[in-house]
């Protein structure tokens, strides 16, 4: 007994019809005008698919499964029509020396061709040891296959700003594309991970028109990072007027109210979640009543957190954080003090020195 | 003579992970399995709020996304003894089912299905007995002859175009592969069609967490995720039908593809039954909560000892001591500074690298031990933990399973075929199709919370000064997972996780035992050294997590 | 005794001082609102905006500001000789001595007041220029915050404090800069008008200050 009868098209036509309508809203996403689209599709079906080079280092394969949910283009249409997908540890079939030759193959192949794509940190200390793959550090794999890339897509936050691994004290040395890769372009793709719109965007953007998208100063492509959350964002309204969630759960926050009392980092967070949402069913974070804790931003971990609160706490040798506020309010304390002490002595000598000589002409 | 392979990457699977082996005569006589990477966030999680470290935790791992947030959240509940309201158990548990759904899929058909399926061979089959054999499997109604030539012919245009993308190289016409063409097409149209339904099973993920990977739902103390049937801005009855639209679509395709295949593969690869059991001390712990403090459970939790079923020890509360009691890691093989074995509550993450030592230190994984023992987690060992306790739902969904099995094969199989490497495939098959009918149970249950008027998520946390435990316990898709959490004057003093792919691919302890991943690969059959499909076989029926394993 | 009038500070020296003082009491009550707006509207629809307002009261204040800050540079640089960079610094053997005499002053050494001077004293100076120095920071992260999307404020804002956290993390620790300082100017200011003769209180308002008769 099936609930469903919805099925896959491998019917050429209808198969064209909907990877036209898969383009166009890619266009759309990109800002691109309808009269390029023609190009979009040739470029996206020309015969000799680009090559891509996928290397996992220090990730979570998170941002490989947001891939799994793209659906402009799906991940098959993307993979087996699109792009040809030589190496990507989480998806091929061959393993161990197969999968090596596999990454030669494409790299003596496609010198200065093929796309590479890279998900996860680089940790630089001690050697690199840290993470290694076939026998050889992620410091050294990117050594050699950057040079030989046309271009690489850092994905996620992991790839772009070290993400969670360089969070205090990040223990390997993890570290970004960007921070070790000079002479091959590099785009930022954030986000712990980031929106599968956003990437496959980005990927289109660049089979398209042969470059890469125009990018903030981090790195970080304009369509999918050019404005705060918080100026997107569909509670913006309620944050202008005042009403705010003050408690998860509370009238408030059954009613859809803002969720800056509650930690939100809309307002320091450049992404597009409010405007194309997550998982093609139009929620993202906020709209299930949790804050944006800022995961395109580089070092969040350590400047968004607490996440609960809004700004965060101020790092005192010896004492830990502290938050901002509270150690204010103690160097205002502690000068409200001296001032007390200060006008006290004046004072004290003050009157020693008139009972000594009251007499003190004008 | 005696040959060593080793395979490094192990592909298909979450992470770095390597895999050695000793050959002999055509059969593997000793393993090792060693995790490559390490990042450290044990210890990056001290000094921090104990609030914020589920979305540390979360990161540990993209594919079992959810699960760390969750083990996370109860830790921290557990240590201040916090009670979560039942809709917030609910949604939990949604969250819990329909990610599984798609974890489950996904491992099948991505990352393990070409392990057993020949891609070039389907070349070969055709279309129009394709379709009778897929009829004869279930009425699915996308198994059609006309579908089966429209993939076959796709198929064919990779293989003409030159560009073989992520199947090149692959282990096509190697001697183990031995389905026939049309059953190796049936299973290619249905890993194209797996995408699509794990996407589903996301989206309803997703408008219930906000998004995912890594959802943004959660809170100690219980969910964000506002309940308002009278708002647009909240959880209401247009976005609660639409999610238990998606499960069920999704449900349709578990219990009418994914289950058939599973069988059906398990039955035509019948003489792989024996291999592969390894360690047969299997841990679950209890899941799917039906109370606010943690009591009752839809899902079993317990052990089984040597295979012996008649050893069960039921786990059966989140407070529950013999699971408290008995879990420890040791550190003789792993690249971390000592020696010790010690509970988590005094373990520490103090990194020690030595490179590969045969007999010493050879990976980042640590070893965990019940009660001294190596254990296998993972839905074999739920459904085994299940069934030995005389769990109804489990026993019938085995058994129909193991009957289905049975008619294929041509010959009777009982529980005991279990214990092997297709028996994980065949009990996580088993697992995903009772979470699909308990994600629209607990749809229900929620559904009938909130028109009894009960709105409330979320009970908020408030940290004394002092020194608190807690250790948070969730039945993952790859297994046992638990968070241990030290907590000194509202910060995270020390926070360890002992993850189910740790208790599988970790290493030997101290006393020389083998983990499971090691264990299981013994007695492999090996036709071509330089080929070693039959290891992958092996250890990606274990669903291995490596970033999971080690964090 | 009889006492000389002198002018001091010019009129654009005080107009500045009393922009800044507005701005900065301005600024810091709209400064803490804005992290924790404490107003509670539920109810809906009654079109006070208060967020909004005192978001834009902190926009127009932080124009005061910067303009006062930027007046106050200008001063350093082409003010009357009591307003310029040079009479503030301890850079003469005249400002070094000062530094001395007023140390031992405020300290309540001995009777050790410098009379010799009609601008402020160098430890004052110091003081100020610090703050102005502050007030530049305070003013970059504000704008950085302000305008995120224009790349000259990116590209500066980024260089200086990394992303727009950073940056606000470091606004609002700024702020409390101005409140210690506020609470210490302004009992040194009344300190000094206390101990000594030349009516320093109200040289900020009418620009002038009294020396005995004879002392320049
Ligand atoms: C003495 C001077 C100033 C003080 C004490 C001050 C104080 C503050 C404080 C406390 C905040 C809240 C930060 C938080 O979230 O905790 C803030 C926010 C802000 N300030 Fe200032 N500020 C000053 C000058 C300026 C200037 C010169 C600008 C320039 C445009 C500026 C622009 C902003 C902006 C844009 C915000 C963020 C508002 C928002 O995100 O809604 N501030 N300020
Ligand atoms: C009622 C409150 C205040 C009074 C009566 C007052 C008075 C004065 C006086 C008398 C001077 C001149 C001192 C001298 O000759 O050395 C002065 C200078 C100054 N005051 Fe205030 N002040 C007040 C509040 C503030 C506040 C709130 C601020 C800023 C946060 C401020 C910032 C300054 C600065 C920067 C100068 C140095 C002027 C210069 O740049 O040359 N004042 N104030
Ligand atoms: N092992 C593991 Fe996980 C799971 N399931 C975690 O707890 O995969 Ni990443
Ligand atoms: S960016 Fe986030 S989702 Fe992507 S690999 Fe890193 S931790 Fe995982
Ligand atoms: S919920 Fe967050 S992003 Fe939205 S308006 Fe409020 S603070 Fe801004
Ligand atoms: S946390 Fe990340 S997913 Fe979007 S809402 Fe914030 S950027
Ligand atoms: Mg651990």
């Amino acid at each position: 007994m099936s609930d469903t009868t919805q099925s896959i098209d491998l019917n050429v036509e209808l198969n064209r019809r909907g990877f036209v309508k898969a383009c166009t809203m890619v266009a759309a996403a990109l800002g691109i005008s309808e009269a390029m689209i023609p190009k979009l599709l040739e470029a996206a079906t020309s015969a000799e698919r680009p090559p891509v080079l996928w290397l996992h280092f220090q990730e979570c394969t998170g941002c490989t499964e947001t891939l799994l949910r793209g659906s402009h283009p799906d991940i098959s249409r993307l993979i087996l029509e699109i792009i040809s997908l030589d190496y990507h540890e989480t998806v091929m079939a061959a393993a161990g020396h197969q999968a090596e030759k596999s990454l030669q193959d494409t790299l003596d192949k496609y010198a200065g061709k093929f796309l590479c794509v890279v998900e996860g940190s680089i940790p630089t200390k001690d050697n690199g040891i840290y993470c290694k793959i076939a026998g050889r550090t992620a410091v050294d794999i990117l050594a050699e296959v950057a040079p030989k890339a046309a271009a690489i897509i850092a994905i996620g936050n992991c790839a772009t700003f070290g993400n969670v691994q360089a969070a205090a004290p990040n223990p390997t040395g993890a570290k970004g594309v960007r921070d070790l890769v000079f002479d091959t372009p590099v785009i930022n793709v954030s986000g712990c991970p980031p929106n599968p719109i956003s990437f496959l965007g980005t990927v289109l953007h660049y089979l398209t028109f042969n470059r890469l998208p125009v990018t903030d100063q981090l790195g970080r492509p304009l369509f999918a990072y050019g404005r705060r959350i918080h100026d997107h964002c569909e509670r913006r309204a309620h944050f202008d007027e005042g009403r705010f969630a003050e408690e998860f759960g509370d009238f408030g926050h059954r009613n859809g109210y803002c969720l800056y009392k509650v930690g939100c980092k809309g307002p320091e967070t450049f992404a597009n979640c409010p405007s194309v949402r997550w998982n093609d069913v139009e929620a993202w974070p906020v709209s299930v009543g949790h804050g944006c804790i800022g995961c395109t931003e580089p070092k969040f971990w350590d400047t968004m957190t607490p996440f609960y609160e809004r700004l965060p706490n101020v790092k005192i040798p010896g004492i830990g954080g502290v938050n901002v506020d509270k150690a204010g309010k103690t160097i205002l304390g502690i000068a409200a003090a001296a001032v007390g002490i200060h006008a006290a002595v004046g004072i004290g000598k003050k009157l020693s020195r008139s009972t000594k000589d009251d007499k003190k002409d004008i | 003579m005696t040959e060593r392979i080793t395979i490094d990457p192990i592909t298909r699977i979450e992470g770095h992970l390597r895999i050695d082996a000793e050959v002999d005569d055509g059969k593997i006589t000793k393993a090792w399995s060693s995790g490559q990477m390490w990042r450290g966030i044990e210890v990056i999680l001290q000094g921090r709020d104990p609030r914020d470290a589920w979305l540390f935790t979360q990161r540990i791992c993209g594919v079992c996304t959810t699960v760390h947030a969750i083990a996370s959240v109860r830790a921290v509940e557990n240590a201040l003894q916090l009670e979560i309201p039942l809709n917030a158990q609910y949604i939990r548990n949604m969250v819990m089912s329909i990610h599984a759904l798609q974890d489950h899929i996904v491992h099948f058909y991505v990352l393990s299905a070409l392990d057993w399926v020949d891609v070039v061979s389907a070349l070969a089959a055709d279309p129009v007995k394709t379709a009778t054999l897929a009829a004869s499997l279930s009425s699915w109604p996308n198994n059609s002859a006309t579908r089966f030539k429209a993939v076959k012919d796709k198929l064919q245009g990779i293989v003409d175009s030159g560009q073989l993308g992520p199947f090149a190289n692959g282990y096509w016409g190697h001697p183990a592969m031995t389905m026939p063409p049309e059953a190796n097409l049936m299973a290619v149209a249905h890993y194209l069609e797996a995408l699509d339904y794990q996407r589903k099973a996301t989206q309803a993920l997703g408008i219930i967490s906000g998004k995912n990977p890594h959802i943004q739902n959660l809170s100690v103390g219980g969910v964000t995720t506002a309940i308002n049937p009278d708002s647009d801005s909240a959880l209401n009855m247009e976005r609660l039908y639409w999610i238990k639209q998606l499960i069920s679509e999704v449900r349709g395709f578990i219990q009418q593809v994914y289950l058939p295949d599973v069988a059906a593969i398990g039955a035509l690869y019948k003489d792989w039954l024996p291999y592969g059991a390894g360690v047969t001390n299997y841990l679950a712990v209890p899941d799917m909560v039906l109370d606010t403090k943690a009591t009752k459970f839809d899902l079993p939790g317990g052990t089984i000892m040597n295979g012996d079923l008649g050893t069960v020890k039921p786990i059966s509360s989140f407070n529950d001591p013999y699971f408290r009691d008995n879990v420890v890691e040791n550190i003789s093989h792993a690249w971390y500074q000592g020696d010790w074995t010690r509970h988590p509550y005094e373990g520490e993450t103090v990194p020690d690298y030595t490179d590969f030592q045969d007999d010493g230190k050879y990976t980042w994984l640590k070893a965990p031990r019940f009660a001294g023992q190596p254990m296998q987690v993972g839905p074999l060992a739920q459904m085994l933990v299940g069934y030995a306790q005389g769990h109804q739902e489990i026993i019938k969904n085995v058994d129909n399973a193991l009957n289905l099995v049975s008619s294929i094969a041509g010959v009777t199989v009982g529980p005991e075929v279990l214990h092997s490497t297709l028996g994980r495939h065949v009990a996580r098959a088993v697992r995903a199709s009772m979470l699909a009918d308990l994600s629209l149970k607990h749809w229900q249950l929620l559904v009938d919370n909130i028109g009894r008027g009960d709105l409330t998520i979320f009970n908020k946390p408030v940290f004394p000064k002092g020194e608190l435990r807690g250790f948070g316990i969730h039945e993952a898709p790859r297994g046992a997972l638990s968070h241990w959490i030290v907590i000194e004057d509202g910060k995270i003093k020390n926070y360890q996780c002992v993850v189910p792919s740790t208790w599988n691919a970790g290493p030997r302890d101290k006393e020389g035992l083998p983990g499971p991943y090691e264990a299981s690969l013994v007695g492999n059959p090996i036709a071509d050294a330089q080929q070693p499909l039959e290891v992958l076989r092996t250890i990606h029926s274990f669903d291995p997590c490596i970033a999971c394993a080690v964090h | 005794m009889i006492y000389e009038k002198y002018y001091v500070w010019s009129i654009l020296l005080r107009l500045y001082h009393w922009c800044l003082v507005i701005s900065v009491v301005a600024l810091v009550v709209t400064g803490f609102y804005i992290h924790s707006p404490w107003t509670l509207t539920t109810l809906e629809g009654t079109g006070l905006y208060p967020v909004l307002a005192m978001r834009n009261i902190h926009g127009l204040a932080a124009y005061l500001f910067t303009a006062a800050i930027l007046t106050r540079i200008f001063l350093l640089l082409f003010g009357n000789r009591h307003e310029r960079i040079t009479d503030m610094l301890p850079v003469t053997s005249r400002n070094l001595r000062n530094m001395s005499t007023t140390f031992c002053s405020y300290g309540y050494l001995r009777d050790c007041h410098d009379d010799e001077r009609l601008g402020h004293n160098v430890m004052a100076g110091m003081i100020y220029i610090l703050t102005m120095i502050v007030a530049l920071f305070q003013v970059a992260s504000g704008f950085y915050l302000r305008l995120p999307e224009n790349t000259f404020w990116q590209k500066w804002g980024i260089i200086l404090f990394s992303s727009q956290q950073h940056a606000r993390y470091i606004h609002h620790l700024l702020m409390w800069y101005f409140i210690i300082f506020a609470l210490v100017h302004i009992y040194l200011v009344i300190w000094n008008d206390l101990t000594n003769e030349d009516g320093i209180t109200s040289s900020i308002f009418t620009g002038n200050k009294f020396r005995p008769r004879g002392i320049k």
